[in-house]
């Protein structure tokens, strides 16, 4: 019996650069950095002091007044992406509230900012009545995919993934598998972070995984330039409808692409550091390929995971050189987090919007700050300009703390 | 200080609040359950704010004599009295 195929039919994405997806689009070809000194806390006295952000997240045109206080940030992020990409979808899902449509977003640090605020609570009052009852259920992981399946009645199968930076396209993953199986006919799915918090952001820098380069925020995260020097945290939401081929052609929709195939694996090497040879990151593609049972030459495109930390982007080179070998040096590659940062486990997910778009578009968005070529990352990276090409096949790659790693093949319908 | 009328407005914005609905909805001979469908997590985030916004301590039985918007209101209204009385 042959396997069910599975298309992209609406898509839905909030970030530092634009909210929804002709916005993101046109920034991200504009090559528009959304990086720049954090606002939401005092940050002067940390290493990192840029980020991402939001910023005016107009959260009042669509929460009904007093929802906001019963929905953490990475929720409500999530929230918004699926509203645009169920419109984009041209779907109703209380009219079709059903078993068969099921919902899964990855998140690493899920309600991060309520567990701050709360703690900082209880520490200043020393009085545990005055930490909120409403806490936990807006801190844990699994709120952003419960609160959209509520929304929206979707009673299938409801899944939460937090693999750190791989989150969002382990979620894609899963709802491939999910309806490959025959499970459900749609899923919902993507990722979502909400992480730029005091506690959080001074963490990474501990970890010394941020970009310092405080004074010009919008040319810190260069990727795969020689003198990147770490990612700036961002945050932000991706959600794509998945469904069958039939289901989306039954409804006479437009289809974005085909998720081809998709690979998870664990390097079961370092909590924090990638196998830095590549061989790990090259077995995952190697995977995803097989499981798309697609040829290494056909692949035109790879998102990578690039996220301008020196160890990073060396590794994900040497992994592609070492998969594709001379091809590697003919496909294009950019990165998306030159331009919103890293947003951890949303990543996966707004980066597999990109290559939706960039399949149907036919034009690959910059990697900008590329300034400095590096001569152990000598691939093209689509430096700086956006360019057209005609793509076919696109790999997304993403790379998670405790060596979890995962990859998405998407394919342009024939 | 409080007058009776800013507790009463105070606490009807609370449960619109809650209610994600406007304080002008909110009568106060409404029932809590009946009327305004508030779930026992509702309850919870309305004593919070209740304790938060006045600096009470609501123990746990006081918290059935909560049938009205009215019957909240005229507790918060004595026990803010009783907090006033004792520090005068």
């Amino acid at each position: 019996m042959s396997r069910r195929r599975v298309v992209i039919t609406g898509l839905g994405v909030v970030s530092s650069i634009a909210l929804g997806k002709e916005a993101f689009w046109r920034a991200l070809l504009a090559g528009q950095s959304g990086i720049k000194r954090i606002r939401s806390f005092d940050a002067s006295l940390y290493a990192s002091q840029i980020a991402g952000e939001i910023l005016d997240f107009p959260a009042e045109e669509f929460f009904p007044c007093g929802a906001i206080s019963r929905l953490s940030r990475a929720s409500q992020l999530a929230l918004v992406a699926s509203q645009m990409a169920l419109e984009d979808a041209h779907f109703d899902c209380k009219i079709r509230e059903t078993d068969r449509i099921g919902t899964v977003i990855g998140t690493a640090l899920g309600g991060a900012e309520v567990y701050e605020n709360q703690l900082r609570r209880l520490m200043e009052t020393n009085n545990p009545r005055r930490v909120h009852p409403l806490s936990v259920p807006l801190i844990m992981a699994n709120a952003p995919a419960a609160e959209i399946a509520i929304r929206y009645g979707l009673k299938g199968p409801n899944m939460t993934f937090s693999t750190a930076c791989s989150s969002g396209a382990h979620a894609i993953g899963y709802a491939l598998d999910l309806i490959r199986s025959g499970r459900v006919d749609i899923m919902m799915a993507g990722g979502t972070e909400a992480c730029i918090v005091p506690g959080v952001v001074a963490g990474f820098n501990s970890l010394r995984a941020l970009s310092m380069h405080n004074n010009e925020p919008e040319r810190a995260s260069r990727p795969f330039d020689r003198t990147r020097d770490g990612f700036a945290i961002g945050e932000g939401a991706g959600v794509l409808i998945l469904e069958t081929l039939e289901s989306a052609k039954q409804r006479d929709v437009h289809i974005y692409a085909e998720v081809a195939g998709y690979a998870a694996a664990c390097e079961a090497c370092h909590i924090v550091h990638p196998e830095t040879t590549g061989t790990e990151e090259a077995r995952v593609m190697e995977l995803a390929l097989k499981d798309a049972e697609i040829p290494t030459g056909q692949v035109d495109y790879i998102n990578t995971h690039g996220t301008s930390t020196v160890l990073n982007d060396l590794t994900e080179t040497n992994a592609i050189k070492k998969l594709f070998g001379p091809h590697a040096y003919r496909m294009s590659l950019n990165s998306t987090k030159s331009m919103i940062g890293h947003t951890i486990g949303a990543a996966g997910a707004v980066e597999a919007i990109v290559c939706a778009l960039t399949l149907e578009r036919k034009v690959l968005h910059p990697t900008i700050n590329y300034e400095n070529s590096d001569p152990d990352c000598d691939l093209d990276y689509t430096p700086n300009h956006a360019r057209e090409k005609d793509v076919h096949v696109a790999l997304s790659n993403s790379f998670g703390f405790g060596s979890n790693n995962a990859c998405l093949v998407m394919k342009a319908l024939s | 200080m409080m007058t009776g009328e800013s507790i009463e407005a105070r606490i009807i914005a609370g449960l619109a609040k809650i209610k994600k609905t406007k304080p002008e909805t909110i009568q106060k001979q409404a029932s809590l359950i009946e009327d305004l469908a508030i779930d026992s997590l509702d309850t919870l985030d309305l004593i919070f704010q209740l304790e938060e916004e006045f600096h009470i301590e609501i123990p746990e039985e006081h918290q059935l004599r909560f049938c009205t918007v009215q019957d909240v209101i005229t507790y918060v209204q004595e026990r803010v009295g009783q907090t006033v009385a004792r520090s005068a």
